[in-house]
Formats: structure tokens, C-alpha cells, sequence
């Protein structure tokens, strides 16, 4: 199964647990039901999916007028672009519901359209931005099986989340392994064991982390690998374990946001007093990526693996990932 | 033109007939909610409370006659200038006053301040500070009562300044869309902020746009509290049972205002916007002003002399102890 595949049943499967879900959004029901995203929604009786005009602010807003009435719902995005439009909703309108203690569930599941060649406003994939704006919680869907516990677990649940697909990862295959959940939120995934150093991923960088940990792997320094989906709210307990063991931390993040949840988590280092080096390779930020290009996030493996071997290598931060291909 | 006018619904024309036999219960209401917002205004005068409150005065008429023309399960989401609803739906202006005094006693634990006050109890499920930002969440409250209670209705309360805002023109089309049983209510009082209409953008025909919707439309005088019960409770009748929204607007005008002279200039008008009225008060009252744009001015002529001062009289009883 694809990964797009594979989310798209976890959101059928919820649906046939769940008792009534309004299901809303532009074009969801017909066609390519957003590539496939969210064909065939109406499982039972009690799941409605309608298909909206196009206003995201309205739509929104229409989400929340829901939640107020306990009524849970998902409002589908084409893409997270799209949502910006609908921003004071999800910050003012969120602070409000929650201060009332609104019952109802709403998720926005917004695609994040990251295949690089739509153009200079097909650009956002800054989950931590949002969640920053407006302090909810957002899960970015990296790897179709961790999607799949994510999905099951926060897609229908009170409150307000965001959870990302990344359509870079539609047509592509699911990997097979399964990974671990390893905190009560399953907001951190652990994806492989290893003593050489601890490879956090965040964002929709899952993929580059596999291939960057093989490489080091196949050197002889196989790592803790951790994939991070949560964006708020995160339990580094794990992944502190890990760096106190290894006492090397690479931080992988593809994201175009000044909110690294990568920063946090070296600032809970500090706080816990684990002495380590890290490595952090976050995507450059540049105005190159306003054109349309394959945007591809390359790690420098090499350098990567130098870093590693040795040991006394002096320079503890660098950028080594670009956006260009 | 007959999308544009109400139903001649049996229920509708039911509850016309009834208000015409309440006249006495709105007086009593509008003269509660006048002469608690005067008491509010005193202690705002006083520095009591640290919330910026926006009174509505002149705004009585419509407030009542939403309140009363709601049913039990119907909601109502306004605007931070919410206290003229929050009153009416709320006859104990004590806990309206511990609200803005944020107290953890008050029944909405002292969480919302003033611009966002809610009471969920009386149908008051969200107010909004944010311009236009209450009308697509009107929206969703709508269809997630209908969901749950057929017949019920919602109202969403707005000024003329949101009109400008996006959301207006959003939520209308969605909400006709989905047909949903909504009350768009306009308090049109001319003024955003510091100008007014003619200031800041071009004339907009409210009732074209309700045309365009193919939705019925109401203008309703806001000083004529019996033609506001009477035009608000048909509306609500028609669109619970059409399962369509609807656009009211209400003209009114938010007194408060003053006029001030400089030395070699015209005089000119300073528009009330927030905080207290300074040259208001409540012993003066009810009556601001004896002309038409005073809602109890109109009311008190409708009630022979006698009459109107012992509904004062009874009005006034309870508050006076508030400025004791």
C-alpha cells in the first residue's frame, strides 16, 4: 500500500469507531477526493461529509461553532498554505473554546504540499509555526505507519490538533517497519537502536534520517533513531535517556520555521545537565526556494560521518542540509 | 420578491399576536437593562473594574427582543460589545458584575472578562473581541444544533464595521450553502471605532446582498422595541422552519456621544466607544435623551404618565443598592 493508502484507512477505520463526525472540506467527496486522501468518509450513517464552498476562515470558524456544541469534526485542507487564511480562527477562536471548556473534537488535517514545484506560495511546512501562533498541538504524518497510531489516537479525541500529511510522501511505498511509540501521546516514534550517537528527525524529515542512519550504519556506528511527530508538548524523556547513553545528538529538521523543536529539546539537555556534542541539520532558509525546484532537503552524509569518527571534531553546530538538489 | 419576505407561517403569525400582549413585559425588560447598564456605567466612573467594558446604551430594544424571542434550546454569539444580551438573558446583575469584577464566584468563574463574556446557561455560547470573527463560528454552532435539536435557531450579533470583514460575506455563503436556521444580525449604529460609514468605505445594501442570497432580509428600527419583537420572533418562526438564514438590520444609535467646541473650530462630535459615559448617569435616567434616538424615550410615550413612572419606580427598586 501506498502511504497515502495507508492514512486514508486510518481515517476510515477511526471513522467506524467514532459515533458522528461532521467531515468537511473543499472537494472531498469527488474526484480525486484530495489524490485519495479522503475518499469514501461516510462509513455509517452518523459520519457526514460535505463539501464546502471555498472560505477557510468560515470553515474554520465552522469547526469551532462545532466543537462548542460537542459535536466533533475534520476540516480536510488542500494544502497548508490554504490556512493561513483561516489564522485568527485557530488562534482567537481556539483560545475561546478551550476557555469554555468546549467537549467537541476538531482536527484540521491540512496537506502540506512539499513537492517543491508548485511555485513561491507552496512553500509552508512549518507545523511549529502554527502551534507557536496559536499553542495547540500538531502531528506531522512522516511515515504511514506511525500515521496510522497517530490517526487512531488523536484524529477523534476533545480538543484542537492539527495533523500533516506530506504529499511528497503520497505515492510512496509505506516501509515496513513498524516503529515503536514510545510516550503516552505517540508523539515520539523510535525507528532503530544503536550506541554511536542519537538521530532525532522532526518534522517530515523521517525520510533523510533513515537513509543518513543506514550510512552511518553500514560505517559501523549504528544510532538511536528517533522520529518526532508531536510539535507541542513533547516528552524528551526518551530521547534524553538515549543522549545520556550516546552522548552525541544529531538533529535533523526539514522545516522552513525559526521554531525548532530541535532547540527545545538541547534547552531540556541543558536543563537535565547531559553532557553531549550536536550536530544540528536544519533546512536552509533562503530565497532560492521561492522558485519552483525539486526541494529536496540533502543531508551531507559524508560530513555527517566524519562528524561521527571524530570524536575531537570541534565544531558542534553546523548546518549541513540545503534545499536544492 | 418572495424570498425576501418572512413566512406567513401559522407560528410565525402566533407569536406576532403574543407580542402584541407583552408590552408591559418589554417595557420592563428594556427599563431593567437601561437602568442596570447606567448602574455599570457609575462604576465604571468609579474605577471599579480593570476590564474595558463597551456599553450599549440606545441598544436596549434590539437585546430584549432577541432575548425574548428565543427559544430554550437557540444560542446567541456576540460581539465584545455584549452586555446589553448578557443583561437581558441574565436578570441577576450582581453576577454580571462579579464577572467584570473576576471573581471566581461569578458564574463564569471570572475567566472572561468583559469582551468575552459568555453565559452558555441562557444561551450565550461565545462572544468575540475580534472583528467579524463570531459569525463563522455562528456557523458551526448552528449545524451542530441542528444536529441535535430540530427547530432551534441561532443568532449571530454583529456591527456595521464587521460587514467589511471577510468573515461576513464567508459565513453568509456558507451558512446559505448548508442551509442553516441563522439570524445575521447587524447593529448598524453608523460608528467603527471613531468613524463613521461615510468616513471609511462605501455604502453597502444589505438587503441586495440578501437578495444575492436568495435569503430573507429585515431593517428594523432599533428604537421601536415592539416592531424589533415583532419583526426578530416572525424572523426566527420563518427560518427555523425554512432551514435558511436571514440578515437583520437593526439602525440604531449608541448614546453616549457628546458634542465639544474648541475655540475657533466647529463643533464636533466625539463618539462613545468604551468605558464610561462621564456625562451620563444613572440618577438621570432611564432617559438619555428626548428624542428619537433614545429607544426609552419612544417607549415611555407609549404608556400614560402614571403607568411609565411606577414601571420606573419598580425598575430602579432592586438596582439602587449597586451605587449604595
Amino acid at each position: 500500500m501506498t502511504y497515502v493508502e495507508i492514512v486514508n484507512a486510518a481515517i476510515r477505520e477511526r471513522l467506524t469507531r467514532a459515533e458522528r463526525v461532521v467531515c468537511f472540506g473543499q472537494n472531498i467527496t469527488v474526484a480525486s477526493c484530495l489524490s485519495g486522501l479522503t475518499r469514501d468518509l461516510a462509513v455509517h450513517e452518523g459520519i457526514e461529509a460535505i463539501n464546502t464552498p471555498n472560505c477557510e476562515n468560515a470553515m474554520a470558524g465552522f469547526g469551532f461553532g462545532l466543537m462548542l456544541e460537542g459535536v466533533d469534526s475534520i476540516f480536510f485542507v488542500k494544502q497548508l498554505d490554504f490556512l493561513l487564511l483561516a489564522a485568527d480562527q485557530m488562534v482567537n477562536t481556539w483560545n475561546m473554546a478551550r476557555q469554555a471548556g468546549a467537549t467537541g473534537s476538531f482536527t484540521i488535517v491540512p496537506i502540506v504540499v512539499d513537492s517543491g514545484f508548485e511555485g513561491p506560495q507552496s512553500r509552508l511546512n512549518n507545523l511549529a509555526d502554527f502551534c507557536s501562533l496559536g499553542d495547540f498541538e500538531a502531528y506531522a504524518l512522516s511515515d504511514a505507519n506511525a500515521a496510522e497510531t497517530i490517526i487512531a489516537r488523536h484524529l477523534v479525541a476533545p480538543g484542537f490538533r492539527l495533523l500533516a500529511p506530506s504529499q511528497r510522501l503520497f505515492r510512496s511505498a509505506a516501509n515496513q517497519e513498524a516503529p515503536e511509540g514510545i510516550d503516552g501521546e505517540a508523539g515520539i516514534f523510535q525507528l532503530a537502536s544503536g550506541d554511536a550517537a542519537t538521530i532525532v528527525a522532526f518534522n517530515f524529515a523521517w525520510p533523510q534520517a533513515r537513509s543518513l542512519r543506514a550510512v552511518l550504519t553500514a560505517a559501523g556506528h549504528p544510532a538511536d533513531l528517533f522520529g518526532v511527530a508531536a510539535v507541542n508538548r513533547i516528552d524528551w524523556t526518551a530521547i534524553a535517556e538515549s543522549v545520556a547513553r550516546t552522548g552525541q545528538l544529531i538533529l535533523i529538521d526539514d522545516s522552513r520555521s525559526m521554531n525548532r523543536p530541535g532547540e527545545r529539546l538541547r534547552s531540556a539537555l541543558a536543563d537535565r545537565g547531559i553532557a553531549h556534542r550536536a550536530l544540528p541539520l536544519y533546512r536552509r532558509i533562503d530565497r532560492r526556494d521561492l522558485s519552483p525546484n525539486p526541494d529536496r532537503f540533502v543531508l551531507d552524509e559524508a560530513a555527517v560521518l566524519e562528524w561521527i569518527a571524530r570524536s575531537e571534531f570541534s565544531v558542534t553546530d553546523r548546518t549541513i542540509g540545503h534545499a536544492h538538489g | 420578491m418572495e424570498a425576501f419576505e418572512t413566512s406567513g407561517s401559522s407560528r410565525a403569525q402566533d407569536t406576532t399576536r403574543r407580542a402584541g400582549d407583552v408590552m408591559k413585559t418589554l417595557a420592563r425588560e428594556i427599563l431593567r437593562l437601561r437602568l442596570s447598564m447606567l448602574v455599570v456605567n457609575e462604576l465604571v466612573k468609579r474605577r471599579a473594574f480593570q476590564v474595558p467594558i463597551h456599553l450599549a446604551l440606545g441598544h436596549e430594544a434590539v437585546a430584549v427582543a432577541v432575548s425574548m424571542a428565543m427559544s430554550g434550546q437557540d444560542r446567541l454569539l456576540l460581539t465584545h460589545r455584549n452586555i446589553h444580551y448578557n443583561i437581558a438573558r441574565n436578570a441577576d446583575l450582581a453576577a454580571e458584575i462579579a464577572e467584570y469584577r473576576l471573581e471566581s464566584a461569578a458564574p463564569g468563574g471570572g475567566r472572561f472578562g468583559a469582551m468575552n463574556l459568555i453565559a452558555p446557561e441562557h444561551g450565550i455560547v461565545y462572544t468575540s473581541s475580534i472583528l467579524g470573527n463570531c459569525l463563522p463560528v455562528a456557523v458551526g454552532v448552528a449545524k451542530g444544533l441542528a444536529t441535535k435539536h430540530a427547530g432551534a435557531a441561532t443568532f449571530a450579533v454583529t456591527g456595521d464595521g464587521a460587514l467589511e470583514e471577510g468573515a461576513f460575506y464567508e459565513a453568509l455563503l456558507m451558512a446559505t450553502s448548508l442551509r442553516l436556521p441563522l439570524i445575521f444580525l447587524v447593529e448598524n449604529n453608523d460608528w467603527s471605532m471613531y468613524t463613521r460609514i461615510a468616513e471609511r468605505r462605501c455604502a453597502l445594501d444589505l438587503q441586495r446582498m440578501a437578495e444575492a442570497f436568495a435569503i430573507p432580509f429585515r431593517r428594523l428600527s432599533g428604537n421601536d422595541a415592539e416592531a424589533c419583537l415583532d419583526g426578530i420572533a416572525a424572523l426566527r418562526a420563518d427560518i427555523a422552519e425554512a432551514q435558511r438564514p436571514a440578515i437583520v438590520e437593526v439602525t440604531l444609535a449608541t448614546l453616549g456621544d457628546r458634542e465639544v467646541t474648541e475655540e475657533g473650530k466647529p463643533p464636533r462630535t466625539i463618539n462613545y466607544h468604551h468605558g464610561g459615559a462621564a456625562h451620563i448617569s444613572y440618577e438621570a435616567g432611564p432617559i438619555i435623551e428626548e428624542s428619537e434616538r433614545d429607544p426609552i424615550f419612544r417607549l415611555s410615550r407609549q404608556f400614560q404618565s402614571e403607568t411609565w413612572q411606577q414601571l420606573v419606580t419598580e425598575a430602579r427598586s432592586p438596582l439602587d443598592g449597586f451605587l449604595a
